[in-house]
């Protein structure tokens, strides 16, 4: 796990002179921020297992008395890191400087944040996400074991954990809770994946801090953080360019930052992405009319002493994503000739433009946050946001004379606050507690799909984590309460609709240290969800799948428990990570056909409707790495799971199939190459009839990576080349819902060039 | 760089931010009438006038509040006479707003991106549409219907839209109405 960082610490020890008393040595010494090259003072110094203590003081220097001679363990904590255990061989009076490396990632370290280490499993790092650049965020999150993408065309992705998605899985972003389109299945998230350096899926009382609704899994994505990363007098940056053939995209980012000091010590950051590509082509045709631009910038500025941290974070995303024509309207009895064709119906070579239909997104993001460190035990933090999301979408034009704006427009403006207090060495644990307040509105012109709203949220969370010995306890508990409220309007008059849900949720994980290498952790918890406005009240058309959608306003809230065991084990050259988990939900919401079709003036479709079940979500999923040789590796990845409808004895549908990935590499000092392979099963357990088409077969498909790091004028370069399906195979993936009109991206080969620079400045 | 410039620089990102965020585009609020300026297509009105007597019956599907919702207010039965012939005109209607938009209108400004396909089930009635767009293509706003001997069955009328592929076949393109009206000839 990145953000936690082990401390790094070196003692050394000077003689002094010596002393009889078998029980009255002292050690004498400073504390030294390793990063920041300071004293550091408000750390604690323990002789482990005793009520010897004290704290440094502002210049870093401590005194320890009354210690007894022979092997002794000291303690060391800090509040903004995570404490180090030291063991000395004291037969005199001593004088040792600890280096401790003073990081504080978000605080990290400090109460319920700690989670099983199993880094492979749950984290994508900054190796990866350079390695997979020029993905979309939810491309990125789908290389961590668990994570698939729920797709709809080329374009368009969000992540599923575990076989659950959009109002199930919350995502962070830079610490706040990503609020756009989420129930929408043809939503993306709207978070730049060049401004992220680090991704981590949170399992267990962690993720409680953030919020009680991720039945499916909690995924926080960070950029770097300027306060631990950038020195003084250094100009950091990084140029990103990115080309690739299907589509003929192109895509350069370019992020710049320092930190300032003097009168106003200041840290910043500048970033900013541009993305494009056309038309894109699956292993046989040209798809009409799937190119995509993106734009985004981002700006961070942070103003930081010794016991203040404040942050001022604000980012804008902006997208403009083409819509395959056939996918567009239609009726019944155009999908199924749609689907009946080898070939997409419209024919299309390559083009850089996008006609309509399109939709378009805009998401801005602003947060201010003060993180305060009140004594050597507590701290506060303080953080606010606002989000403004606009989707709008643009159909096909009947005539000249039409109307030409979007036909419909979403407005999502969301309030955050959050008051968050951290308690280090209470009675050797460590606590925090929060209390968060939400304000979302949510208003639409054009075609109705869900109504507009208010929805008040305010929750209470606190958290506890202990570790004894070779166990670690965790747990947290979070209280919510929602109020949602709904304007639903027919012709000219306005009903008022008001649904209130309270609910406790809780999680516990025990983990235990075996040995260094291996590691287990038990895991159980629940969570609990309110039905989102389209699961309400949406009833309309829904026209890439041709099916009515109907929502239920008296759908009940979901609620979740989840068990798992996750392990980490070394064995010589193989490092293994594996999770089991089964989840139970109970009125677990889902789209089932209602058997009677609906008729419109474009003939009659089929109704699917709301309703609740009970259901089961088991798997596994494992990461085996191979390190055979100093400089070859082979890593294998494997993600199984099954859902059932407890109610219906069947199965539950969209759920991932079964995937194995392997990569086998190669790393040298300048040169790395490795070779991916990709094999998805098909999905055989879906219930026959409710889906115009049968899950697509099992796929193969092969990927290569090279990377070459040459150095220029003393500076290290990154150029790499990818290929992803360099077989060129023609597949479908049971996850695409243009899955029934095309297929998925043919051969595509990247060439990246990658600019890291630090610069001194004066 | 020196601090005044990163502190001026500092305050113009987080004023212009600030703006930003400010104005917003369109102040929308949920309780607010959504405003649909889109266009739905509600009803299909079928005027058949008897070529013998010059008298004409309309015949309509209505669904007012568009796809999903309630289901059809209005789904009329074509009723035809034995071995007469009828005239076709087909009027399209958005119903939906307080201000009638008529739909067909449109589809004849665009005629050579529109066709009218109409076929039958167990009926017999034939077809035959009388008016082109300007690439000499069939449109079928207007058609001549043959009727034959009596029965019950369905004539369906479906509206397709082929922007830049029409060929004056059935098959490309999607379609934007289709109503399969029972059809009754005494």
């Amino acid at each position: 796990m990145k953000q936690i960082i082990a401390l790094i610490c070196i003692a050394v020890a000077y003689p002094l002179f010596g002393q009889n008393n078998n029980c009255n040595y002292s050690i004498k010494g400073v504390v030294i921020d390793s990063v920041h090259k300071t004293r550091l003072g408000l750390t604690e110094i323990e002789v482990f297992g005793t009520k010897n203590r004290t704290e440094s003081n502002d210049s870093g220097g401590f005194v320890l008395k009354n210690i007894c001679k022979g092997r002794i363990e000291l303690h060391i904590s800090h509040i903004l890191c995570e404490h180090i255990h030291l063991n000395l061989d004291l037969y005199q009076d001593t004088f040792i400087f600890i280096y401790i490396k003073h990081e504080e990632h978000n605080l990290k370290g400090i109460a319920v944040e700690g989670k099983a280490k199993s880094n492979q499993l749950n984290t994508l790092g900054i190796e990866n996400i350079r390695k997979f650049s020029g993905q979309s965020i939810s491309g990125l999150m789908q290389e961590i074991t668990g994570i698939s993408m729920l797709k709809t065309g080329f374009n368009v992705g969000k992540p599923i954990i575990n076989g659950l998605h959009s109002n199930r899985v919350i995502l962070i972003n830079n610490g706040i809770r990503q609020e756009g389109q989420n129930w929408g299945m043809e939503h993306a998230p709207e978070i730049d994946a060049f401004l992220i350096t680090e991704i981590e899926n949170i399992k267990g009382p962690a993720a409680l801090r953030y919020a009680s609704d991720g039945i499916g899994g909690v995924v926080t994505l960070k950029a770097v953080d300027f306060f631990s990363a950038y020195k003084s007098r250094a100009l950091y940056g990084e140029i990103n360019t990115i080309a690739y053939s299907n589509g003929r995209g192109r895509n350069i980012s370019g992020i710049i930052g320092s930190k300032h000091i003097g009168k106003l010590p200041l840290y910043w950051r500048l970033q900013g992405t541009y993305k494009g590509s056309g038309n894109a082509k699956t292993g046989s045709d040209y798809i009409s009319n799937t190119g995509s631009r993106e734009f985004n910038y981002s700006v961070g500025l942070g103003h930081k002493t010794k016991s203040n941290q404040i942050e001022f974070f604000f980012s804008r995303f902006y997208n403009k994503i083409g819509i395959y024509q056939g996918s567009q309207s239609g009726n019944l009895s155009d999908l199924e000739k749609a689907m009946q064709a080898q070939r997409p119906l419209i024919q299309s070579s390559y083009t850089y433009l996008i006609d309509r239909p399109y939709q378009s997104v805009r998401h801005n993001l602003m947060k201010l946050s003060d993180k305060y460190i009140i004594n050597s035990v507590n701290s506060i933090e303080l953080t606010f946001a606002i989000q403004d999301n606009h989707r709008m979408e643009y159909d096909v034009l009947r005539s000249a004379s039409s109307y030409q704006g979007p036909v419909f427009d979403y407005y999502i403006r969301t309030y955050f606050s959050e008051l968050l207090w951290k308690r280090f060495r209470f009675h050797g644990a460590e606590l925090q507690a929060g209390l968060s307040a939400n304000r979302q509105a949510n208003a639409y012109t054009g075609r109705y799909f869900i109504p507009g709203y208010y929805q008040n949220t305010w929750s209470a969370f606190t958290g506890i984590q202990k570790e004894s010995g070779k166990l670690k306890l965790e747990s947290s508990i979070r209280y919510e309460q929602k109020l949602l409220e709904t304007y639903l309007w027919k012709g000219n008059t306005m009903s008022t609709n008001n649904r209130d849900f309270k609910g406790l949720v809780y999680s516990l994980m025990l983990t235990y240290n075996i040995n260094k290498q291996t590691r287990l952790s038990f895991l159980h918890g629940s969570s609990w969800r309110p039905p989102a406005p389209n699961e309400l009240y949406s009833n309309g058309l829904h026209q890439g799948l041709a099916s009515i959608e109907i929502g239920d306003s008296n759908l009940m809230p979901e609620r979740s428990y989840h068990q798992g065991i996750e392990g980490h084990f070394k064995i010589g050259k193989i490092e293994l990570d594996a999770e089991v988990y089964t989840k139970y939900i109970k009125n677990f919401i889902n789209l089932i056909p209602s058997g009677t079709p609906v008729l419109t003036i474009r003939g009659a479709y089929p109704a699917f409707v709301y309703s609740a079940s009970d259901a089961l979500i088991s798997g596994l999923n494992v990461n085996v790495n191979y390190r055979f040789t100093k400089n070859y590796f082979i890593e294998l990845k494997a993600q199984l799971l099954n859902g059932q409808n407890l109610d219906q004895h069947n199965y539950l549908s969209q759920m991932p199939p079964y995937r194995f990935k392997m990569n086998l590499g190669t790393q040298r000092k300048k040169v790395s190459f490795s070779m991916n392979c990709n094999y998805t099963l098909r999905q055989f357990r879906y219930i026959e009839n409710t889906d115009y088409l049968p899950p697509p077969p099992a796929y193969f498909i092969l990927g290569a990576d090279l990377e070459w790091k040459p150095e220029i004028n003393g500076r290290q370069i990154f150029i790499s080349l990818n290929g992803s399906n360099i077989l060129n195979h023609n597949y479908r993936d049971y996850l695409n819902r243009m899955r029934y009109y095309y297929g998925e991206p043919g051969v595509n080969i990247y060439l990246k060039l990658r600019i890291p620079f630090e610069t001194l400045i004066n | 760089m020196n601090i005044k410039k990163i502190k001026q620089f500092s305050i113009l990102v987080i004023a212009s931010m600030a703006v930003l965020t400010a104005c917003k585009d369109t102040e929308v609020k949920p309780e607010d009438k959504p405003q649909n300026s889109t266009e739905l297509i509600t009803t299909m009105k079928l005027m058949l006038t008897d070529s013998s007597t010059g008298l004409t019956k309309t015949f309509v599907f209505r669904d007012t509040d568009g796809d999903g919702g309630s289901g059809p207010s209005t789904f009329d039965t074509i009723k035809l006479e034995a071995g007469k012939s009828y005239t076709c005109k087909v009027l399209l209607l958005d119903e939906s707003k307080s201000e009638i938009d008529t739909i067909s209108n449109e589809v004849e400004e665009e005629s050579h991106d529109h066709l009218f396909i109409y076929t039958v089930d167990n009926i017999n009635v034939r077809f035959e549409i009388t008016d082109k767009d300007k690439n000499n293509l069939p449109l079928g706003l207007i058609s001549k219907w043959r009727v034959g001997a009596p029965g019950k069955g369905k004539v369906k009328v479906t509206l397709k839209h082929q922007p830049g592929v029409k060929d004056g076949s059935a098959s490309p393109g999607e379609t934007d109405a289709e109503v399969d009206f029972n059809c009754t000839i005494l």
